[in-house]
C-alpha cells in the first residue's frame, strides 16, 4: 500500500469535544473484532464495527463502515472523526475511542522453499482448514499418508505456529495410517503446555527433524515434491515424497496507517502502534482512546488475544490518576504557533486553533511540552512548575550540609529507586519527583544552582523504558546543554549528571549521589 | 551411498516396539543423545550408539535394525536407562528389538549357537568330571545336566 504522508501534525482544526465518550468505533475483520464488540456492548457502549463485508460471517449495517476504507483518524479521545472514503464518497463517523483489533496478516512461505501453493502442497491455514473435514484427506486404505511440515527452516519460527502444527499433528494421529514429519530447525516450546504437547505427539508416532546446517532440499518433480536431506542423527542421505507437504506462515500484524498516522510516535514503533517497552504493556497506545488489540499490537497467541479483551474494557473503564492534576496551559500572547508542542508531544495530545491547545483527558502531564516550548508560552501554571522552583528553594534553604545536592527523580524510576531505600539517603540529598524526566528543563537545573545547591542529579527511566516514549532522552539532552552552560560560565560541568534509572537499581542510585558528592568535596 | 528412501520404511515399526514389553518408551525420544554418552559399548565400539538405533526404529528402519549384530552388543547396563530424561528405558528397549528380531527370525549365530548349547547340556558349557572332581574335593554334590528341563522350558 502506498504511504501516505502522515498528517498527524495537523491534528489540528478539530473542536475540542468529548460528546462521544460512550462511542467506540472497532476496527475488526475476524471473530477477534466481533468478540470485542459484543464485550463492549455487554459493558453498556456503543459500539460501530467496521470490518469488510465479505470476511464477514454476520454483516452488521453491510457497507457502512468497511474497515479497509478507513483512510483518516483525527481529533482526541471522546471526540475522534474517522474518515471512511467509500465510492460512495466520503463517511466520517464521531467516535470517543477507536480500537484495532483487526485480525493478522498471514502470508504463507512457499516462495521462500521455492514452492508453489497447490492442493498437494498447502499452507498451514489451508491446512487446518483440510482437517476440518478430515474426510477430505487423500487417505488410502493400505498404504500410509505421509505428511511433512515445513516450520522455520528459512526463518526462525515462534510458539504460536508450533502450537498449530502440533493441533494438526493432534488432529493427523485420530486418522489410521497417516505418519506425520516435521522438519524444522527449533522446537519452539515456550508457549503454555507445549513441551507436554511436543511430547504427545512423539508418542503417537510424528517424527521431528532439527536441522543445525542447512535443511532439506525441495525439488519438484512429476510426482509431486521431494524433501532431500541428510538425516540430522544418523548422518544418512534420505529422500521423502510427501502426500502433503504443509507450509508454514508469516504473521504480520494488519494493515493500520491511519491508525499509525494518529498515534504520533507509532513511527518509532511502526509496524505496531505501541512501542517495544514494559511501560506499554496492555492495550494501550501513547495516544489515549486508541487501544490495539491481538494482531495490532503483535500478539498473535489466541490464549493472550483472548486477555487483551478484558484489557480493552479496563483501559475504557480506567481511572487516569494525573487527571486530578492540571494539564498545562498556552498563553496565547506568547504562542507563535511553531508546533514544537504538537511535533514533541509523544501523546498526539497537542492541536492548535489561533494558538496550541491541549486536550487534557489525552495529555498524561509529563512535561515534555513545557520544557520544550521556545517561547515559555507553556506552563503548569496551577501547580507544577511554580512548585518545582518553590520546592527547590524551600528544599535548599532548609539543608544546612555542605555540600547540598538535588536530585530530580522521575516518578517512575528515580524516585522507585528512592523508594527502595526507604527515603533513608543522606540528608546531603533534595529530592524532588516529578512526572518524567522530560519535565525537568534548563530553568530547573540552574535554578537549582541559583538557590544554593552544590550539583544537580536527574534521574530518569533507562532507554526504551519512559512511559513518554522518548521523556528521558530530553531531559539527558537538556542536563547535556546544562554542563555546556556551566563549563562557559567556568563551572565544572561534572556537577550536573543525568542517570538512568529503575525501581530495582537503587544502588546506582546512591552510587551516582555519592560520586557528585565526592566531586563537590573536592572542589571544596 | 544411495538415498534412503523414507516412503519405503515402516512407519509401523515404532508402534510394534512399543507395543513389546519393555518398548513402550521409545517414542518419546527426543535425540538429547544422553544415552550415547553414558553407553560404555558406544565408547569402544562406534557401531554401537543407542541414540542411532532409537532413531533407525523411529524411522521404520526394519531390516537395518532387526538384521544387525549391533543389536546384540548391549551389555545391560542400564546406563542409558539411568540418565535419560524422557525416561525411554532404552536397556529395556533393547529387550524388546531383540525379542522382535529373533520372533522374526533375525538370530545371530552366537545366539544360535548358545541356544544349542542349551538343548544338549541344560546350560551354556558342557559339565564333565572335570568339574565334578573338584566339586568333590570340595564337598560338594555332583552335577548333572538335565537338558529335558530346558526342552521344555524353551
Amino acid at each position: 500500500m502506498k504511504r501516505r504522508i502522515p498528517e498527524s501534525v495537523f491534528l489540528g482544526r478539530e473542536p475540542l469535544s468529548k460528546d462521544h465518550m460512550n462511542k467506540v468505533l472497532v476496527l475488526g475483520g475476524d471473530r477477534l473484532g466481533r468478540e470485542v464488540t459484543k464485550r463492549l456492548e455487554r459493558e453498556g457502549y456503543d459500539v460501530i464495527l467496521a470490518e469488510d463485508s465479505a470476511e464477514c460471517c454476520e454483516p452488521r449495517e453491510p457497507g457502512r463502515a468497511p474497515v479497509s476504507m478507513l483512510s483518516r483518524v483525527r481529533g482526541f479521545v471522546g471526540g475522534f472523526t474517522a474518515s471512511f472514503a467509500t465510492p460512495d464518497g466520503d463517511r466520517t463517523e464521531r467516535v470517543g475511542y477507536v480500537i484495532a483489533a483487526q485480525p493478522a496478516r498471514v502470508s504463507a512461505r512457499h516462495s521462500r522453499y521455492g514452492l508453489t501453493r497447490t492442493d498437494r502442497t498447502p499452507s498451514l491455514s489451508d491446512f487446518e482448514a483440510l482437517l476440518k473435514t478430515p474426510e477430505r484427506l487423500p487417505v488410502r486404505r493400505q498404504e500410509w499418508l505421509h505428511v511433512a511440515f515445513l516450520l522455520g527452516l528459512e526463518q526462525e519460527s515462534n510458539p504460536v505456529v508450533f502450537s498449530r502444527v502440533l493441533w494438526c499433528i493432534e488432529n493427523l494421529c485420530s486418522i489410521r495410517n497417516t505418519q506425520p514429519y516435521v522438519f524444522t530447525r527449533h522446537i519452539k516450546v515456550a508457549g503454555a503446555g507445549l513441551e507436554e504437547r511436543y511430547r504427545n505427539c512423539r508418542e503417537k508416532g510424528a517424527l521431528f527433524f532439527k536441522f543445525d546446517g542447512s535443511g532439506p532440499v525441495v525439488v519438484e518433480e512429476q510426482d509431486g515434491p521431494r524433501l532431500q536431506f541428510v538425516e540430522p542423527m544418523l548422518g544418512m542421505e534420505m529422500e521423502l515424497i510427501p502426500d502433503l507437504l504443509i507450509v508454514d506462515e508469516d504473521l504480520e500484524p494488519p494493515e493500520l496507517t491511519p491508525l499509525l498516522e494518529a498515534v504520533p510516535t507509532a513511527i518509532l514503533s511502526e509496524p505496531f502502534l505501541q512501542p517495544d517497552s514494559p511501560r506499554f504493556p496492555g492495550v494501550e497506545t501513547p495516544k489515549a482512546g486508541i487501544l490495539a488489540v491481538g494482531p495490532a499490537r503483535g500478539v498473535f497467541d489466541p490464549d493472550v488475544v483472548a486477555s487483551d479483551i478484558e484489557s480493552v474494557v479496563a483501559a475504557l473503564k480506567k481511572d487516569r490518576y494525573w487527571l486530578d492534576k492540571a494539564a498545562p496551559e498556552v498563553d496565547p500572547s506568547k504562542c507563535t504557533l511553531c508546533l514544537t508542542c504538537i511535533r514533541l508531544c509523544p501523546h498526539g495530545a497537542i492541536t492548535f486553533r489561533d494558538a496550541a491547545e491541549i486536550d487534557p483527558d489525552s495529555c498524561v502531564r509529563c512535561g515534555i511540552c513545557a520544557a520544550e516550548c521556545p517561547m515559555q508560552a507553556i506552563t503548569f501554571s496551577s501547580a507544577e512548575d511554580v512548585n518545582i522552583i518553590e520546592m527547590i528553594r524551600d528544599g535548599v534553604a532548609c539543608m544546612n550540609t555542605s555540600p547540598t545536592i538535588v536530585a530530580f527523580l522521575c516518578s517512575r524510576s528515580g524516585a522507585q529507586a528512592h523508594e527502595a531505600w526507604g527515603h533513608s539517603l543522606s540528608p546531603a540529598f533534595l529530592t524532588i519527583v516529578v512526572r518524567c524526566a522530560g519535565t525537568v528543563d534548563l530553568s530547573h537545573i540552574l535554578a537549582a544552582f541559583r538557590h544554593g545547591a552544590d550539583a544537580v542529579l536527574v534521574g530518569g527511566c533507562f532507554r526504551g523504558n519512559c512511559a513518554s516514549v522518548y521523556g528521558n532522552v530530553l531531559g539527558e539532552q537538556r542536563v547535556e546543554h546544562a554542563r555546556q552552560y556551566l563549563t562557559q560560565a567556568g563551572i565544572d560541568a561534572s556537577l550536573v549528571k543525568f542517570v538512568s534509572l529503575a525501581g530495582n537499581t537503587p544502588l546506582r542510585l546512591l552510587e551516582s549521589l555519592e560520586e557528585l558528592y565526592a566531586a563537590c568535596r573536592a572542589r571544596g | 551411498m544411495s538415498r534412503i528412501r523414507v516412503n519405503d520404511l515402516d512407519p509401523s515399526f515404532k508402534h510394534r516396539v512399543a507395543s513389546r514389553p519393555g518398548g513402550e518408551g521409545i517414542k518419546v525420544c527426543f535425540g538429547c543423545k544422553a544415552c550415547t554418552a553414558a553407553c560404555p559399548i558406544e565408547a569402544v565400539h562406534k557401531r554401537y550408539d543407542p541414540r542411532k538405533i532409537i532413531r533407525m526404529a523411529l524411522l521404520g528402519m526394519v531390516k537395518e535394525v532387526l538384521e544387525s549384530d549391533f543389536i546384540w552388543l548391549c551389555s545391560s547396563c542400564y546406563g542409558c536407562q539411568e540418565v535419560c530424561p524422557q525416561n525411554v528405558r532404552f536397556t529395556e528397549v533393547m529387550y524388546a528389538i531383540k525379542n522382535l528380531a529373533v520372533s522374526e527370525g533375525c538370530v545371530p549365530p552366537g545366539l544360535a549357537g548358545q541356544k544349542n548349547l542349551l538343548k544338549q547340556h541344560g546350560r551354556l558349557y558342557e559339565v564333565t568330571d572335570f568339574e565334578n572332581e573338584k566339586r568333590e574335593k570340595l564337598g560338594l554334590p555332583r552335577i548333572r545336566e538335565h537338558p529335558e528341563d530346558f526342552e521344555t522350558l524353551l
